[in-house]
């Protein structure tokens, strides 16, 4: 099938999606749920004579605002309803499907540029306004196995527009793009296509890490559950831009559901001729599979990650030899996560300009970053490159107003620095990899109740009990500094700890074998340099001042 | 080979190319601290101690994993490495245990000598103990991790030297330990036992449990069977061209070191098999059995073409015995290019394999064709020969002699009534059997002993007539001194054993004796001497009786007096052992004659020290080696197999029991091809270890 041809296919079996005088109602999968059951039979079992259809989506990601009901009506922009109560239900097919009263008083905005009385647009709220969503663009308003949907909604059009161009082209524009890898180091994702192409042969493989190695980190899971196809698009257009036979995409084993998900799309794309011999009747050919394995922290790292593809313990190793020219078995890859494979499916759908005409100088495009407070994560969202973490902050407290005073915030996942949280720093590689790391943009909150010396030797057993155990300064490193740590914490720390502590850090930070150990340091510096002053006084008073030990 | 040039420590070196800084560095006999590097296996970058500066790159480099390139400038030490590499090695040692002194590999020890090296004593970090218990259930090695420094080197080895991969880095509570997948024992997550772990480790975490090393050579304790084998034959060599099918070449192996190859993979009492490593697992590997395979099975006889004989010496020797041992030393001092004549009293050669082993344990054509090898290279055997004088010889222009007897002489205790008729010595009775003479011994028979010779004595009788035939010794069952196989095939056969046994007197009328009076053994021990004691069983005296009643209770040699020679009280001839020079100039001894009734194999060894030592005496070089079989191309990568340690031994096959009695046919069936191949897989290749290059401390550059 040629594009066209997929086009109509897609039409003709779910042509509500981009008809405008269908009513459909987008019920977010991602909450609890059973309550979504009772949302999605409510609205079955109360349809009466009236028909729209029912959607079961991926969430958009505002987990704080769960169950989260979308609805399009003819006529009128796209109203985002939270909190959603199944008991609403038979009202909301009364008041707004049958007759035309949108509820505004049930309603949290609407979604584009058109406005209803009363209901706010998302571009005028805050925290909501302060995203640019293209990478995001679909989670909630698709459902996610449903190829139809991602076609209606412009899929695969970037895949049949590079698979008439040759690899030169489009390399170029990729490159133009600025697009950098959204994985650690941020590198332009151009050069690796670049050194991939130049290899000979064609068993080379394109790699997605799916996963989330860091645990509040949503960013793998909230794509695959809500925008598989996104994905594996950007892949297929990886592949041939670089003359490779075979993707891969790797998915946490834990996570079943998503991995469904995943797998009936695959299995749907080959219904519509979209991997195998021949995609889309271009000759181009390529494979994609499945890989379900345990995750962990340094499990990431793509070198581990190409040993566990390769049945061997996933460990990081030293590089070289790069991945680029011996990777799997030996032959050449590239291994990208998930957000960059989107962000090359947004490049080749909208146009470079989509992604370089956003974000700072060196950083381009936008960030999916997932904003977690006790070991939870709240929202995901997607800002552009640029934004300063301040402005995330403010916006952030000006919607969540039950949470405590923040007193500092963890960016970048577990190995992450910390930062006060009027931190006038911005979003940008370049910017933060001085200090610290992007990773999985995670924002983690501390309250001012929370004592700074425990905080950081939390992170020093977690990130003990994450290293892979393979390098000296990394395993006995974070060891020293958990046990430092907890001396300090409980008072029985000496004077020369401090020194010790920070020996430790500065050779970890080249001494370690991947970015786990580089990075691990972070959270002991930055809360060193924070807030020494409680450091200070747990030596002098042998105690902490918060009590907690 | 290309080589480069660079400076290390402001001196010029030149390497081969292709070696990363460290190995260069080392190459010249410049030390780096490294440790978790090892020259087999591929860098991992993960203990930081080989850390040097070089000249244009960004930091502290790890020179294990950066290639040396021409021109290239490093510093092995500075403040800032010092600084780094001190604090990596408090870090390796802040979860090891303190105390050195007691530990199996003290002076052995890599990181010990490191510590020594980079900090001496003084540790700043936080110590602390590990808690991960030893795991001592692993038959062959012994776990300790707590000693582990996590180099690494171990999962390495056992990942991409051998292919086997079965250990990983593990985590129990917060601390990395090396172990298997989901704690399995070492047998069930498939291991090789192949000790590449063990040999690479650099600490006491891996180690052969001690009863292996203990009191041993390096050698011995890591290949047991070869260096138990008295002759030192190759026995992994052998197997692994066993396992390769290639017979010719296995028993090129075997050649390398015997002149006896058939006959021994028929008799050898095997003492490889009694260490060898895989006995440990389940069950040793059957040499004896796959060496008779690989002897039998060598059709192309490739020893021959590497055989060398050297250019005549014209000097002569002369050999008095011609059983392993002396036939042994003909044989190489032949090919050594002297003239050698062997004496011997018998009508055939072969003496013990001939008239004490019974053909149902060794075909006579096997001996005959190994014989006839022997004398084909040139060795001349004069049998019906008794030597008299050692005197003659010399006369005769012998220049050197070797008095190889053997121990014919079959003892009798001294009982009432042990000179009744009726009543024989094991060996008179075996070597009238062999030499075909009629043997009349009645329809009953008891042989008094408990060891191989009585099981001979009594299988013999059986088969030469004798209706009821019974052993009885002083030991009781376990401890009979006889060999398994010989017990379990005579029990087949019908013999009675008759254990604990204490004999009293030989009943006779008329001096014809009529049976044996015993006495019950209450228990056995042995004193200081090894002399026995014995305590009875009050009023237990019984009789079993008897138309022949053979003794078969140890031989001793027969020296005669003419010859001159010093004697122990043993009656063995006084050789000096290093020697092997008796208290005659230009006269040595080999084989029973020295040592008592000793094996085939322990003969055919001390025939070949003998001729070493006779060839020296003759100007001779002494060495008698030989290069025989083609190199074996070791496969180093053994792969995973989950099924290996369960392998069991191929049992022998035996000939049913009323079939074998009918005639002095062989007992133990040949095993078949299959059954040769399953078996050599068994081998845990100890030798591979061999290969693995050793480490060098820092002392020694
Ligand atoms: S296979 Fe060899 S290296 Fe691996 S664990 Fe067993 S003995 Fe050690
Ligand atoms: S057991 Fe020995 S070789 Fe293996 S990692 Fe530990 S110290 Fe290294
Ligand atoms: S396993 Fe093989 S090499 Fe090891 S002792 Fe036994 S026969 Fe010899
Ligand atoms: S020897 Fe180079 S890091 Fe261990």
């Amino acid at each position: 099938m040629n594009f066209d041809q997929i086009h109509v296919k897609a039409e003709t079996e779910s042509g509500y999606l981009s008809d405008n005088s269908s009513i459909n109602v987008y019920i977010s999968s991602r909450a609890d749920d059973s309550t979504v059951r009772e949302i999605n039979e409510n609205f079955q079992n109360n349809k009466n004579n009236l028909n729209f259809n029912i959607i079961s989506a991926g969430s958009p990601g505002y987990f704080d605002l769960d169950p989260i009901v979308i609805i399009e009506k003819p006529g009128n922009p796209l109203i985002l309803y939270s909190k959603f109560n199944p008991n609403k239900v038979s009202e909301i097919i009364k008041d707004y499907l049958l007759e035309n009263n949108p509820r505004s008083d049930l309603a949290l905005c609407t979604l584009g540029q058109e406005k209803i009385e009363n209901i706010p647009c998302i571009d005028d709220l805050p925290f909501f306004n302060i995203q640019n969503r293209i990478i995001l663009r679909n989670c909630g308003l698709v459902a996610p196995e449903n190829i139809n949907h991602y076609i209606l909604r412009g899929g695969f059009r970037g895949l049949s527009e590079v698979l008439k161009t040759d690899q030169a082209g489009a390399v170029d524009r990729l490159e133009k793009s600025g697009l950098r890898g959204r994985g650690g180091a941020g590198y332009f994702t151009a050069d690796k296509w670049k050194s991939l192409q130049e290899q000979e042969g064609n068993e080379k493989y394109i790699i997605c890490n799916a996963s989330d190695s860091d645990p509040f980190s949503f960013t793998a899971r909230i794509l695959l559950s809500g925008d598989p196809y996104s994905v594996l698009e950007g892949m297929l257009i990886s592949a041939y831009s670089t003359g490779a036979c075979k993707c891969i995409i790797t998915v946490d084993s834990e996570f079943k559901p998503d991995t469904e998900i995943l797998a009936s799309a695959v299995d749907r794309m080959k219904e519509y001729g979209l991997f195998g011999n021949s995609i889309m009747d271009s000759g181009f050919n390529c494979e994609i599979e499945i890989i379900e394995s345990a995750v962990s922290l340094p499990s990431g790292e793509e070198t581990a990650l190409l040993r566990k593809l390769e049945n061997k313990q996933p460990m990081p190793f030293l590089r070289p030899p790069y991945p680029e020219k011996a990777g799997l078995n030996g032959k050449p890859v590239i291994v990208n996560n998930i957000e960059t494979f989107a962000n090359i499916t947004a490049v080749f759908q909208f146009g470079p300009d989509k992604i370089s005409g956003i974000g700072t100088e060196r950083s381009k495009g936008t960030k999916i970053i997932t904003l977690a407070e006790n070991g939870s994560a709240k929202y995901i969202i997607e800002i552009p490159f640029g934004t300063s973490l301040k402005t995330v902050l403010e916006n952030y407290k000006s919607i969540v107003k039950d949470s405590g005073n923040i007193k500092a915030v963890q960016f970048g996942g577990p190995t992450g620095a910390y930062f006060l949280p009027d931190a006038d720093i911005a979003v940008d590689y370049d910017e933060i990899n001085k200090i610290s790391v992007i990773g999985s943009g995670t924002l983690e909150f501390i309250f001012d109740t929370e004592c700074a010396v425990e905080t950081a030797m939390n992170k020093m057993i977690y990130l003990h009990d994450q290293s892979c155990g393979k390098c000296v300064f990394c395993r006995e490193g974070t060891f020293q500094m958990a046990a430092i740590l907890e001396d300090i914490a409980k008072g029985t720390g000496k004077p020369q700890d401090i020194d010790l502590l920070k020996e430790i850090a500065d050779q970890m930070k080249t001494g370690c074998i991947c970015q786990l150990g580089r990075t691990a340091a972070n959270p002991v510096l930055s809360t060193l340099q924070l807030f020494r002053n409680e450091y200070d006084i747990h030596l002098k008073e042998k105690k902490c001042p918060f009590n907690r030990q | 080979m290309s080589t480069i040039k660079f400076n290390i420590d402001g001196k010029d070196v030149e390497v081969r190319n292709g070696r990363s800084v460290l190995e260069a560095a080392l190459d010249s006999g410049i030390y780096i601290p490294h440790l978790c590097y090892h020259e087999d296996l591929s860098p991992i970058g993960a203990c930081r101690l080989c850390i040097v500066e070089i000249e244009g790159m960004e930091g502290l480099v790890l020179s294990c994993s950066t290639p040396a390139a021409e021109g290239m400038v490093v510093k092995t030490g500075s403040e800032s490495i010092d600084a780094s590499r001190r604090l990596a090695m408090e870090l390796l040692l802040a979860g090891h245990p303190p105390d050195c002194g007691t530990c199996v590999k003290y002076l052995n020890c890599e990181l010990q000598s490191l510590k020594q090296y980079i900090i001496g004593d003084h540790i700043r970090v936080r110590t602390r103990s590990k808690l991960i218990p030893v795991n001592a259930d692993n038959p062959i090695f012994l776990h300790e991790p707590n000693k582990c420094v996590l180099c690494g080197r171990c999962v390495r080895a056992c990942h991409e030297l051998r292919g086997v991969g079965v250990l990983f880095y593990k985590k129990q509570g917060r601390e990395t330990y090396i172990g298997t997948e989901n704690g399995l024992s070492l047998a069930e997550s498939g291991c090789r036992f192949c000790g590449a772990c063990a040999e690479v480790c650099p600490t006491g975490a891996i180690m052969d449990k001690e009863e292996f090393a203990k009191g041993k050579s390096r050698k011995a304790a890591l290949v047991p069977c070869r260096y138990a084998c008295p002759a030192e034959i190759d026995v992994p060599k052998y197997i692994r061209f066993i396992r390769e099918k290639n017979y010719s070449a296995a028993a090129a192996v075997i050649r390398e070191k015997v002149p006896f190859p058939g006959v021994l993979g028929y008799v050898c009492d095997h003492p490889c098999e009694d260490v060898c490593k895989r006995g440990e697992i389940n069950h040793p590997i059957s040499i004896r059995n796959l060496k008779r395979y690989a002897v039998e099975h060598d059709t192309e006889k490739i020893w021959k073409e590497k055989s060398r004989k050297k250019d005549a010496t014209g000097r002569k020797a002369a050999v008095i015995g011609s059983g392993p041992a002396g036939l042994t030393a003909a044989y190489y001092l032949c090919k050594q290019g002297h003239e050698v004549t062997v004496f011997e009293a018998l009508p055939q050669a072969g003496g013990m394999m001939r008239y004490g082993i019974p053909e149902y344990r060794m075909p006579r054509d096997i001996l005959d064709g190994e014989i006839k090898i022997i004398e084909d290279t040139g060795v001349e055997i004069k049998t019906d020969s008794k030597v008299e004088s050692i005197d003659n010889l010399f006369d005769d222009g012998y220049e050197a002699v070797l008095v190889a007897v053997g121990a014919h002489k079959g003892q009798k205790l001294r009982i009432p009534g042990a000179r009744s008729e009726g009543v024989l010595t094991g060996l008179d009775f075996l070597r009238d059997v062999n030499l075909g003479n009629e043997v009349n011994i009645g329809k009953r028979v008891v042989v008094l002993g408990g060891g191989n010779v009585a099981f001979d004595c009594a299988r013999v009788a059986k088969r030469a007539g004798a209706e009821e035939v019974h052993i009885a010794c002083l030991e009781c069952r376990e401890d009979m001194p006889a060999s398994c196989d010989e017990i379990d095939q005579g029990e087949q056969e019908g013999i009675c054993l008759n254990p604990s046994k204490s004999f009293k007197r030989i009943i006779n009328e008329e001096k014809i004796a009529k049976g044996v009076e015993f006495l019950d053994v209450e228990s056995l021990t042995f004193d200081e001497d090894n002399l026995p004691q014995v305590e009875v069983v009050d009023d237990s005296e019984h009789i079993l009786e008897a138309d022949t009643i053979i003794f078969a209770i140890g031989q001793q040699p027969d020296i005669p007096e003419e010859f001159d020679l010093d004697k122990t009280d043993r009656n063995l001839i006084e050789l000096d052992s290093y020697t092997f020079e008796t208290s005659r100039e230009g006269v040595y001894a080999a084989g029973d004659a020295v040592s008592g009734t000793a094996s085939v194999i322990e003969a055919i060894a001390s025939g070949r020290k003998a001729a070493s030592i006779i060839d020296k005496f003759l100007d001779g070089d002494g060495r008698i080696d030989e290069k025989l079989a083609p190199e074996a191309e070791l496969q180093k990568c053994l792969g995973p197999d989950p099924d290996f340690a369960a392998m069991d031994r191929v049992e022998e096959v035996c000939v049913l029991p009323e079939e074998r009695l009918m005639s002095f046919c062989r007992v133990v069936d040949e095993m078949d091809e299959a059954s040769a191949d399953y078996e050599s897989k068994r081998c845990l290749q100890c030798d591979l270890r061999l290969s693995i290059t050793p480490v060098k401390f820092w002392g020694n550059y």
